[in-house]
């Protein structure tokens, strides 16, 4: 908690007659600090959230003007005057420079907290809050429009006239996601600005969406129509939550008529989208389904998206293990969409899996009633508990389902155990925040340390967090964004490398067992027992490697304290070196091994010590092979990513939907159905077959859908409408048991390998133990 | 300006906007596929080491064995290997000499090495590798031996005072320093070509040397191995006890196994029992429960909100409000999701509109009747279920044995919703003669729900009795699966079939039923369940409707897709019919036009009405107020504004004005309100 904040600061204007209530909420939430002259508050053209009070000191707005190169100061902030409007509107964002002239004080606060609490509890002096609130949030809103405006790209050559008529009749709106300006059909009424987020413009025929341009900040729409006096063509609809200027039709009227280039002017930069994104959308090609383009929205707002490459993730899941070996409760559940896009020149197959992706304008942030989230200066958003009342407003708010309600003080041990405390009906005691039972929890990017620990922990180096507006090569040409993928030359192919390790290994093994059956080498004697205690010290290494996987969190760098700045370095992993060397030692076991024991196997300990490492170093190599070549071949087979548990009640399901698809249809397509589909789908072998063909899942679609037309005449396929459905289902119903199968190779393997390394490690040792005592000690 | 052409297609999103429900943090395989490893791990390093603890012969046996004769003789390791000297350095010759004095070469060269340190006891005798030889026993038996492995005995016929033992040096260990090919190298001496054992019997004893009836002895030897009547034998497992090594390590497998399925198994059932917080609530309030808001502390986070299947509350100005009061269910979902108890459940005035019901669902004025389903006054689906299934397991227990006299069925239930249908299954469970009557179509308020609509399982702990399967799912899979099992189990539903009315008979009672057709039917059962919800029968509109037109009269609004295009009239305004409105104009190319005989919005969601002023003001929706529908013709509508009659074309007419209520029938069967009994006793 932090400490009472000054009396005088609210006596602010703002802040003015506070109840003692509203006081202490906007305390909890806001923050209460001093800049040294020089500092950066906050850089123009980032997401905020807070409103800046004054204390004590000077802070200077600063901007480029437009057409200027250097910087001005628009206005000096003293004490008890505020800064930051930008975050009133909706949508938040900075649109100035804020930069401390003199050593201050100043308040920052939520402005979601400040505008509930004076609305609700009001002013007790100067009568109802609600109307003084109103007004005050229309000045701060008229305020923070101007600066927005100046930032669109349709008023840059108007002149200060045109602007003042434009901020006159201009309306700021606040649109949420999902939400339609207008309708196909309504009257056309007016131009919008997109200040911030992202529009669709769509119709919607059969079931199907025709997306005929994304609009980003600075883009306008709804022009097209005013033109020509007709209803809407298109439907707008709000992709997130977005920031529009609404320009009334007669303004807009009025402007064009003292601008006579500025229709000629705005046709211009519609046809530079339009070419940009049909061209972008060509590009993209055969590579990148419609996946990519599907959540564009979530492209674009995401600053720090977690990705799985699919094509080498191994499924082990310790993404999920080490998040909750760190926070007590997984905040990662590995299953979500897949993306197939293009990551530094490669074709990607990537999954994006629940875990937050730290929105730039997030959602939760703005539901939150307590101001319990928050975003710190690097657009890392967090939940801080002590303010959390486990309403549960943010895990609703999150279109993403990013966010999960979890027992306040989960068990934390170093090694999860694999339990939720289960708690009765929540029955809160206390009205104080901070108190719940549950709390939201969601990823923090693991803000206590340097980097997080799903990525370090990654054994293979599949997860990677990154900005998929700049990284995805696709989406950061249809958002005319600075792409930071570089085509690679390189590419994932260290084949070379591996067959020379591979076979270095064989001769070893080749070599070390013909010297032992030549009695060469003597188990108790001279090099072969050394090679013996050499083959003790590898096995010990190899177990030992599943130490750092264990111990994720005291392994862990720990961020220092008070460390600030926008960077940290990019994570990876650091578990993959690791798994590498464990793989070399185990090839290097069996020469030892070879060389000690030769081949022949006594029925005795030795004998056994002998048996259980060649099942273990098998098993491993059967893991290692099963690791490096099963995931693409499962990549090929998933839709989305699901968890193994997923998959077991999974096919009642299909069998419902494929049942529901073809209800109330023709009959046709139900003779369609008996004939071909429930054949394919239910064969008993198929899905080996489908392994074993090597076709994708779209291959195999079209491949069905010419086996189902070739079945009937030309003039009756239309009558075979819903029929992708069902070829859907019916593949979805064979790769089903394909992808059962890989994921238990996947994992089956692994849980006998430790076992059985726990028992070669128990006859090792009382080998020794045998060895040492039947040479020196006693008699038995 | 041209149009521009799409530029791509996508498959539309289910939905964009807030969800109503939030989801727990779960633990998922990834962090519980190791559960039990260590266990297991443990047990099985256990069960080894106990193993091996108690057999430590297997720890010692884990070398070669040393040769029969020594065997015999009961040496150890450290008969030979002493204390001080590591094994690798093999065994001194004097250890050797201990037990076997003066065994000195005969062969000088031999003998020279010997004398070097060049040549050991251990150089041709190799105790651990290949040692072989003959045994003559007293009795007159010869057996040969490789290592510790006995050959079957041979009758030799030649009786020994003494027991002899004779070693054979495989020829292999002559051949580090002897030619064994040259037909030259003395070695071709004790060697026939192609031997692979030495003959020289004479290595440490000349014949003149030896007792007689050792050089017998090697005679015997030396004339079996040349006629080769006597074979080596095949050096088979060393005969200490193998079998324990394997089945220690098998029975450490096994354990470990056992550990990590049965640890695996307790977890799973400790976490599926532990689910029900609470039992099924199986019978509505009897007082009124409204929720009372703080508003100072109340955080307006919604949660109230989106917890009430009724929409009673509402967020104004940041804070919760109790907005529709009527339509309070009493469940205290709403307190049980309150975040920080800003909202409690107060009790009032007692319900007076709730049936008279005892624990077990039957009425308390008609015993025979049940209940069950939203007419009890209890919503949600699953409530609905439970209720189904209890009434019926309750009459079973109830109903005893059948007489000659009863009618032919024990139960007939009305009404094919989740209350029916899970009836239905009970009594087909427990084997009685049933029969369901239902005015429509199986699940018809189902069916009602707008297409794609997710249908919302409280998931407050309630358990689940019965067997219909509930999920959260969308209409289309809660109907689809409903349907499934409705077919699957063959349930008896009677469609289309109306109960007009109920009268005692004896044993039971007797439904007058009819259907559209104009038929009429008696259906006589001795118990009767009644579960046809409340929304009873849609309110009719009350002018002629052309027969052509009559198909294009619709109460319900199941999809609104299949309407594009058109030009629709949807008479009311209360939710149903505003969110139908808002259905409609939300399609391509409709004109909706909304007519309501009143002035204004009366009641419901702010959020409808909200969307109904939008779409008015942006011309989608035509709001026509103090409008009445006077007439509907064959292709034309009729509508009366302050007594002036317009004729305008629709293709489809909406009437969603309210349902009546079912309580006309309830009572005419003796089920009585609260209301009525109250009345009753009224002074």
């Amino acid at each position: 908690m932090t400490t009472p904040w000054p009396d005088d600061l609210f006596q602010a204007p703002l802040l003015r007659g506070l109840s003692e209530h509203a006081r202490t909420r906007i305390e909890q939430a806001g923050r209460l600090r001093r800049w040294t002259a020089g500092e950066t508050i906050f850089s123009a053209q980032t997401p905020g959230d807070s409103l800046f009070i004054v204390h004590s000191g000077v802070v200077a707005l600063i901007a480029t003007r437009r057409g200027d190169d250097h910087l001005d100061v628009v206005r000096s902030v003293r004490r008890g005057e505020s800064f930051g409007e930008g975050a009133t509107l909706p949508g938040g964002m900075y649109r100035l420079t804020a930069r401390v002239d003199e050593d201050a004080t100043i308040a920052a606060i939520p402005v979601g907290v400040l505008t509930r609490e004076t609305a609700r509890h009001g002013r007790d002096t100067q009568g109802s809050g609600s109307t003084v609130a109103a007004r005050q949030q229309r000045l701060l809103a008229r305020q923070a429009t101007s600066d927005l405006l100046a930032t669109v790209a349709l008023t840059r050559d108007l002149s200060r006239d045109d602007i003042d008529l434009l901020l006159d009749a201009v309306e700021v709106r606040g649109v949420d996601r999902g939400q339609r300006m207008y309708d196909v059909g309504d009257p056309a009424d007016g131009l919008y600005l997109l200040a911030s987020g992202l529009v669709q413009l769509q119709t919607i025929n059969d079931g199907m969406l025709h997306v005929s341009a994304y609009l980003s900040g600075g883009d306008f729409f709804g022009d097209r129509e005013l033109l020509t006096h007709e209803p809407r063509q298109t439907a707008a609809v709000a992709m997130g939550a977005c920031q529009v200027l609404f320009i009334p039709a007669r303004a807009y009227r009025s402007l064009r008529d003292r601008n006579p280039g500025l229709v000629k002017r705005m046709r211009r930069i519609i046809d530079d989208r339009e070419q940009h994104q049909q061209a972008a959308v060509e590009k993209a090609g055969v590579h990148t389904t419609r996946h990519v383009f599907a959540d564009l929205y979530r492209m674009q707002m995401a600053q720090s998206l977690l990705t799985i490459d699919q094509d080498t993730c191994v499924r082990c899941g310790h993404c999920a293990w080490s998040c909750a070996a760190t926070h007590g409760v997984a905040r990662l559940v590995r299953r979500g969409d897949k993306v197939l896009t293009t990551v530094d020149g490669q074709h990607s197959n990537l999954l994006l899996p629940n875990s937050c992706q730290h929105c730039k304008n997030p959602a939760c942030m703005i539901d939150c009633p307590t101001g319990a989230i928050g975003r710190d200066p690097r657009g890392e958003v967090f939940i801080r508990e002590e303010l959390c009342t486990g309403c549960g407003a943010c895990a609703k708010a999150c279109p993403w389902e990013n966010i999960r309600m979890a027992p306040r003080e989960p068990q934390t041990s170093l090694i999860p155990l694999g339990r939720l405390r289960k708690k009765g009906p929540h029955k809160p005691q206390d009205t104080q925040p901070g108190t719940s039972l549950e709390v939201a929890t969601k990823c923090d990017l693991c803000r206590q340390y340097e980097a997080p620990a799903c990525v370090q922990a990654c054994p293979t180096g599949s997860l990677v967090r990154l900005d998929p507006k700049q990284a995805f090569e696709e989406v950061a040409t249809l958002l005319n964004q600075p792409s930071t993928s570089k085509a690679s030359a390189t590419g994932r192919n260290f084949d070379v490398g591996t067959t020379i390790v591979l076979a270095a290994a064989l001769l070893s093994w080749v070599a070390a067992a013909t010297l032992r059956s030549r009695d060469l080498l003597q188990p108790g004697t001279g090099v072969g027992l050394w090679l013996g205690l050499g083959a003790t010290v590898v096995m010990l290494a190899l177990v030992g490697h599943s130490l750092p996987k264990r111990i994720v969190r005291l392994w862990m760098r720990r961020r220092a304290k008070g460390a600030r700045g926008p960077s940290r370095s990019p994570a990876r992993s650091r578990l993959r070196i690791f798994v590498r060397i464990h793989i070399l030692l185990g090839l290097i076991l069996p020469a030892l091994v070879l060389g000690h024991a030769g081949t022949h196997v006594a029925g005795t300990l030795a004998g056994l010590l002998n048996i259980a490492v060649w099942l273990v170093v098998g098993l491993g190599l059967v893991g290692a092979l099963v690791y490096r070549q099963l995931p693409r071949v499962l990549g090929r087979l998933e839709r989305r990513g699901d968890l193994p548990e997923d998959l077991d009640n999974r096919r009642q399901y299909l069998l419902d939907r494929m049942q529901r698809e073809l209800s109330g249809r023709t009959v046709e397509l139900k003779r369609a159905a008996r004939a071909v589909l429930l054949p394919y789908a239910h064969a008993r072998v198929g899905w080996l077959v489908l392994l074993l063909s090597g076709r994708s899942l779209t291959q195999e679609q079209q491949r069905l859908k010419q086996q189902v037309t070739a079945l009937f005449a030309p003039a009756v396929h239309p009558r075979l409408h819903g029929l992708d459905e069902v070829i859907k289902t019916a593949i979805d119903i064979r790769a089903l048991t394909a992808r059962r199968v890989l994921t238990a190779c996947l994992r089956g393997w692994l849980i006998p390998h430790i076992l059985l390394s726990a028992l070669a490690l128990t006859l090792l040792s009382l080998h020794i133990f045998g060895m040492r005592y039947a040479l020196v000690g006693g008699a038995p | 300006m041209s149009s521009p052409g799409p530029l791509l297609q996508l498959r539309q999103p289910q939905s964009l906007g807030r969800r109503r429900s939030v989801q727990a943090a779960e633990q998922t395989s990834d962090v519980t596929r190791f559960t039990g490893v260590l266990a297991a791990t443990l047990v099985g390093v256990l069960t080894l080491a106990i193993g091996v603890w108690a057999s430590p012969e297997l720890v010692v046996s884990s070398q070669r064995s040393v040769s029969l004769p020594h065997h015999q003789a009961g040496l150890s390791c450290q008969s030979c290997h002493t204390d001080d000297q590591p094994r690798s350095a093999g065994v001194a010759d004097t250890t050797c000499l201990g037990c076997h004095p003066g065994q000195v070469s005969t062969r000088s060269a031999h003998r020279e090495l010997s004398t070097n340190g060049q040549l050991g006891c251990t150089t041709c005798h190799k105790s651990h590798t290949s040692e072989a030889g003959f045994v003559f026993s007293t009795t007159g038996e010869v057996t040969r031996y490789t290592l510790d492995t006995p050959s079957p005995p041979l009758a030799a016929g030649l009786a020994l005072p003494a027991r002899v033992t004779l070693p054979l040096v495989a020829s292999e260990h002559c051949g580090t320093c002897h030619n064994l090919q040259s037909p030259t190298d003395p070695v071709a001496r004790c060697i026939p070509a192609g031997g692979e054992v030495s003959q020289c019997f004479d290595e440490h004893h000349t014949p003149q040397q030896v007792a007689p009836h050792r050089f017998a002895a090697a005679e015997l030897g030396r004339s079996l191995l040349q006629r080769g009547l006597l074979a080596a034998p095949e050096q088979s497992q060393p005969d200490h006890p193998t079998s324990p090594a394997w089945l220690v390590f098998l029975l450490a497998c096994m354990t470990s196994g056992l550990t990590l399925v049965g640890v695996r198994q307790l977890r799973r059932r400790s976490s599926t029992t532990a689910t029900p917080t609470a039992g099924p609530q199986l019978r509505a309030p009897e007082v009124r429960r409204l929720p009372q808001i703080d508003v100072n502390t109340c955080l307006g986070c919604n949660a109230c909100v989106d917890a009430c299947p009724y929409d009673v509350l509402e967020v104004r100005q940041y804070t919760a409000r109790v907005v529709r009061p009527d339509d309070c269910c009493g469940l205290t979902l709403c307190e049980q999701r309150c975040p920080n108890g800003s909202l409690k459940i107060t009790e009032g005035e007692p319900v007076t509109d709730l049936p008279r019901l005892d624990d077990n669902l039957q009425s308390r004025d008609t015993p025979g009747i049940y209940l069950a389903g939203d007419l009890t006054g209890l919503p949600l689906i699953r409530n609905a279920i439970n209720q189904g299934a209890h009434a019926v397991r309750c009459m079973a227990k109830d109903l005893g044995k059948r007489t000659p006299d009863d009618p032919e069925l024990d139960v007939v239930i009305v009404g094919a919703g989740p209350a029916g249908i899970s009836a239905a299954l009970a009594a087909k469970e427990l084997g009685l003669r049933y029969t369901v009557l239902e005015q429509s179509s199986v699940a018809a308020s189902i069916r009602s729900f707008p297409r794609g609509k997710l249908v919302f399982d409280q998931p407050l702990g309630m358990p689940l009795l019965g067997d219909l399967w509930l999920r959260e799912s969308t209409k289309e899979e809660l109907l689809a699966k409903w349907l499934q099992i409705v077919h699957r189990e063959n349930l008896q539903i009677q469609e289309s079939t109306r109960v007009t009315g109920a009268q005692r008979a004896a044993n039971g009672f007797v439904l007058s039923t009819t259907n559209p057709t104009g038929g009429a039917q008696e259906v006589h059962a001795r118990r009767v369940v009644l579960a046809f919800g409340r929304r009873g029968t849609p309110r009719k509109l009350d002018v002629p409707i052309n027969p052509q037109f009559a198909n294009h009269v619709h109460y319900s609004l199941a999809d609104a897709h299949s309407f594009q295009g058109k030009r629709l009239l949807v008479v009311g305004l209360g939710d149903v019919a505003m969110e139908a409105a808002i259905a409609l104009a939300h399609q391509p190319g409709t004109e909706v036009t909304v007519a309501y005989r009143g002035d204004g919005f009366r009641r419901g969601k702010q959020r409808n009405i909200d969307e109904v002023k939008r779409l008015q003001s942006r011309g989608r929706v035509d709001l026509r107020l103090q409008t009445v529908v006077a007439k509907i013709e064959a292709t034309t509508v009729v509508l009366r504004h302050n007594n002036a009659e317009s004729r305008e074309p629709f293709d489809a007419v909406f009437v969603m004005i309210g349902n009546l209520p079912p309580w006309p029938l309830m009572e005419s069967m003796g089920v009585k309100r609260v209301k009525a009994v109250a009345q009753l006793h009224a002074p």
